[in-house]
């Protein structure tokens, strides 16, 4: 991979968390079969996409996403499932989509950062 | 190398259809995933950022090149094109679907491959020098000593539950190019005060949270009593290793916590009641074992060999690759060739499937046939003729594997880091391409002569970060990666846990901090000093002020 | 529970459990089989000898087999307790059983484990399972027989390799 192909960002300090506003809450998980990272969506489906994610900002919205991450692992869809914080918009420096707070997440997002050739998507 | 009989190939057929027969039981509900972890996990296959993961055994880092056709081919048909070379001489494939892994255990099985104990709680690949049977300072194969270990541990019915990981590496030498004293055991071939093969044992030795270097447990142990011996210690483990929290769970915490002395008495008493009970390998059958470890049919060469004289001497890059990354063969006319998989500003270990066929087949047409994985995440030619180093580097060169930095600044050691891997606090990779085209230039790089970076994305250390001459460890303070640096750390027979040096810095400032630390040691070494023993004879203050010191 | 013997070679059957557990405080039946646990045993072994028909033992990973060594001719069964699956002690506490301390009685596996653990527990000694009613007797038939050589040598039946090489029975 040409190293000029590389953003000089990709690694510069990452954004510090205590300065991202959270927007709400998306829930996450890998797909039993082929592993694949998912979200969960408006429909009660798993999407790969993560600007498809619903969210929620309510307490009893984050234990509606909760239960249906356990409802996906008793019926064998998913695995590793967690909660996650996206930004607020106003903090994401994107005008679409849901960008994960953590750096983790938005690696799990989008891709190794290290091979943008990967990519599902457009960097958040 | 040693060849599957049928009782081998067995085994793991058999493993096959039993992995096949879980994952169908997963995916239909009737195993929960807390019970298929520990099951799959024995069979090198974790979940990790973005895919499973599988972890192929290289057993010994050795390999043919048919089997290295057929890694490249598991890249191509099942993965994203490419795989990734570990530090435990093992191979990685990032993008996996669980619903295909019983078919690309099969595949493997084909040619003799597995993922067999390359995860979870149980003995692992068992990794010896790169350079078996070719160094000329070896006193026996190591590779022979550890194809007996991986057939007595593999699906040992009395340590596949054990505490936590449990990883066993082998030297032939007194140098110690397999790092084994960092390893819950350490196994160094030596000779008996008769002259006799045995081994001096170390036990306890580890990196992670709580790095140690392994104590030595046992200065002479008879060839022939090499498995009772283990099984010892691992029995003493077994029942007294802590099962209360994973991080105080491996053997060095056990080693630690009772003494050194207090371990050897138990693990002698607990070996003199069973060293004669037949677990220690037949002598037939160990010979059998090292038939396949033979000299290949090497030709008769005389030195100098002027094809490579002239080469050198006509050309300057080649002339510098020869000087890092080829190495003494014992038999005249000969040399080993270490591929290094580490372009500057490319990412360490990873080889395309295209890049694998060609190193098979440069293997084929070179090296007999062999490959070898070496725990710096590079690959070896072992076989060369030293009248055949020339075109192999245009070949390499061809690939994008040529450069001449096998053991110097931009030889750099980095796990997958967060980029990868679940358990990551920050980013290894892009801080390794960073410093590697910081020092891309090779008169630079010759200048500063061998230096060994090791990066790790988190504290469990995979890249070794302790024993690097520079340690670089990745941490997550409020969302924003940092890296501390440590300095002074040895992997050899010298191990030496490095120094944090303080504070951690940001990734580009880093590279900075690195490349004061260089010119510090450029400046303050005496000649023909390298940087671990300048380091070793100022101490760690001009190195950590130069890299405090802001322009 | 249904409890079912494990041999090599044989077809794993569930056949009820003629043994009991007793309860904390309670004491056995004339005659019966009756189980306790370690620490209980080490206090009562010799009124519970006197009364029952036969004794046998439940211990945990924690627990050392060696102190058991006095009594073991007296034993019926040694129970191990699998608090956690993972607890891989109880895999030396059955082989130091057998081929140590030469436990002739059943050794009994109970508690947390998998059918894909009892080739491991066969190997190392085990002679029956205590199984919950979701257990499955397929997969556990299908698992034993799943792997019909073993590298390690050991004291129980099944074929070894390098005895098996020694013979001149390979490639």
């Amino acid at each position: 991979m040409p190293r000029d192909e590389i953003e000089p960002s990709v690694i510069s300090a990452g954004r510090r968390a205590g300065r991202v506003a959270v927007g709400g809450k998306i829930a996450s998980a890998n797909r039993l079969r082929d592993g694949v990272v998912v979200y969960l969506d408006a429909a009660g489906g798993w999407t790969p996409d993560v600007d498809k994610a619903r969210v929620e900002t309510s307490p009893e919205g984050e234990q509606e996403l909760k239960a249906a991450l356990d409802a996906g692992m008793r019926a064998n869809l998913v695995l590793d499932t967690a909660v996650i914080d996206i930004r607020a918009p106003e903090s994401n420096g994107s005008s679409r989509g849901n960008a994960p707070a953590r750096l983790r997440e938005q690696i799990r997002a989008v891709g190794p950062t290290v091979r943008p050739d990967l990519a599902r998507r457009q960097p958040l | 190398m040693y060849i599957y009989d049928k009782f081998d190939q067995t085994v793991v057929r058999e493993r096959v259809a039993a992995f096949r027969d879980q994952v169908a039981r997963r995916l239909a509900g009737e195993l929960d995933e807390d019970h298929f972890r520990p099951l799959r996990l024995m069979n090198g296959l974790y979940l990790q950022l973005h895919a499973y993961m599988l972890r192929v055994a290289i057993p010994y880092g050795t390999l043919s090149s048919a089997q290295l056709r057929r890694l490249a081919y598991i890249a191509r048909r099942y993965d994203r094109g490419y795989g990734h070379f570990t530090t435990r001489q093992n191979i990685q494939y990032n993008w996996i679907k669980l619903e295909q892994a019983p078919d690309i255990l099969s595949d493997l099985a084909d040619v003799q491959m597995h993922g067999i104990q390359t995860s979870g709680n149980c003995i692992r690949n068992v990794t010896a020098d790169h350079f078996s049977g070719v160094a000329g300072d070896e006193i026996d194969d190591p590779r022979v000593t550890s194809e007996i270990i991986r057939q007595w541990s593999t699906f040992h019915p009395e340590f596949s539950f054990l505490p936590r990981k449990f990883k066993v590496a082998v030297t032939g030498a007194a140098q110690d190019r397999a790092a084994i004293k960092y390893h819950d055991i350490g196994i160094q071939i030596v000779r008996g005060p008769n002259d006799e093969m045995g081994y001096a044992i170390y036990a306890g030795g580890g990196m992670g949270r709580t790095p140690v270097v392994a104590p030595l447990i046992r200065a002479f142990l008879p060839q022939a009593e090499l498995l009772s011996y283990l099984e010892a210690i691992l029995r003493v483990y077994n029942r007294y290793g802590r099962r209360d929290n994973i991080f105080k769970a491996r053997i060095k915490i056990l080693v630690r916590d009772i003494g050194a002395a207090e371990f050897t008495r138990q693990v002698e008493e607990e070996w003199r009641q069973i060293r004669e009970t037949g677990v220690n390998l037949p002598a037939a059958e160990e010979a059998r074992i090292r038939r396949f470890f033979a000299p290949p049919p090497y030709d008769s060469v005389t030195e100098p060999v002027a094809a490579l004289t002239q080469a050198r001497a006509a050309n300057p890059g080649f002339a510098r690759w020869v000087e890092t990354n080829v190495h003494t063969h014992k038999v005249p006319g000969y040399a080993i060739v270490t591929i290094s998989l580490k372009p500057p500003g490319g990412i360490p270990g990873d080889a395309t499937a295209e890049q694998m066929e060609a190193i098979a087949d440069l293997a084929d047409r070179y090296s007999f046939a062999e490959i070898r994985v070496s725990h710096v995440q590079n690959l070896v030619l072992p076989n060369v003729k030293q009248a055949d180093l020339f075109a192999i580097w245009q070949a390499l060169g061809k690939i994008g594997f040529a450069d001449a930095n096998s053991g110097m600044i931009g030889d750099i050691i980095a796990c997958p880091g967060l980029d990868y891997c679940a358990l990551a606090n920050a980013r290894s990779i892009p801080i390794s391409q960073a410093i590697s085209e910081r020092f891309a230039d090779p008169t630079r790089s010759a200048e500063i002569g061998p230096l060994q970076i090791k990066i790790s994305g988190c504290i469990n250390a995979c890249g070794h970060h302790h024993a690097g001459h520079i340690g670089i460890l990745g941490v997550d303070r409020a969302g924003e990666e940092l890296y501390q640096l440590t300095l002074g750390g040895a992997a050899d027979q010298t191990a030496e846990i490095g120094q944090l040096i303080g504070p951690g810095f940001t990734a580009p400032d880093a590279v900075d901090a690195i490349e004061r630390i260089v010119d510090t040691y450029l400046k303050l070494r005496q000649p023909g000093e390298e940087f671990l023993a300048a380091y070793r004879r100022i101490g760690v203050a001009p190195f950590k002020e130069a890299a405090y010191a802001r322009g | 529970m249904p409890v079912v013997n494990v041999a090599t070679g044989e077809t794993p059957a569930a056949h009820a459990d003629s043994w009991v557990r007793l309860a904390e405080g309670e004491a056995p039946a004339a005659n019966a089989q009756v189980i306790v646990p370690f620490a209980r045993f080490k206090t009562e072994h010799e009124q519970l000898f006197a009364k029952a028909g036969a004794v046998g033992v439940e211990i945990g990973g924690a627990d050392q087999v060696e102190e058991l060594v006095p009594w073991l001719s007296r034993l019926g069964l040694i129970v191990l307790q699998f608090g956690v699956f993972k607890d891989g002690r109880l895999f030396t506490s059955a082989r130091l059983l057998r081929e140590r301390f030469h436990f002739k009685g059943d050794l009994r596996a109970a508690g947390d484990f998998l059918p894909d653990q009892a080739i491991f527990m066969l190997r190392s000694g085990v002679s029956s399972l205590e199984v919950g009613e979701k257990f499955s007797l397929d997969t556990l038939a299908r698992v034993i027989n799943a792997y019909s050589l073993r590298y390690q040598r050991a004291l129980d039946a099944q074929p070894v390799i390098v005895d098996q090489r020694l013979r001149g029975n390979g490639s």
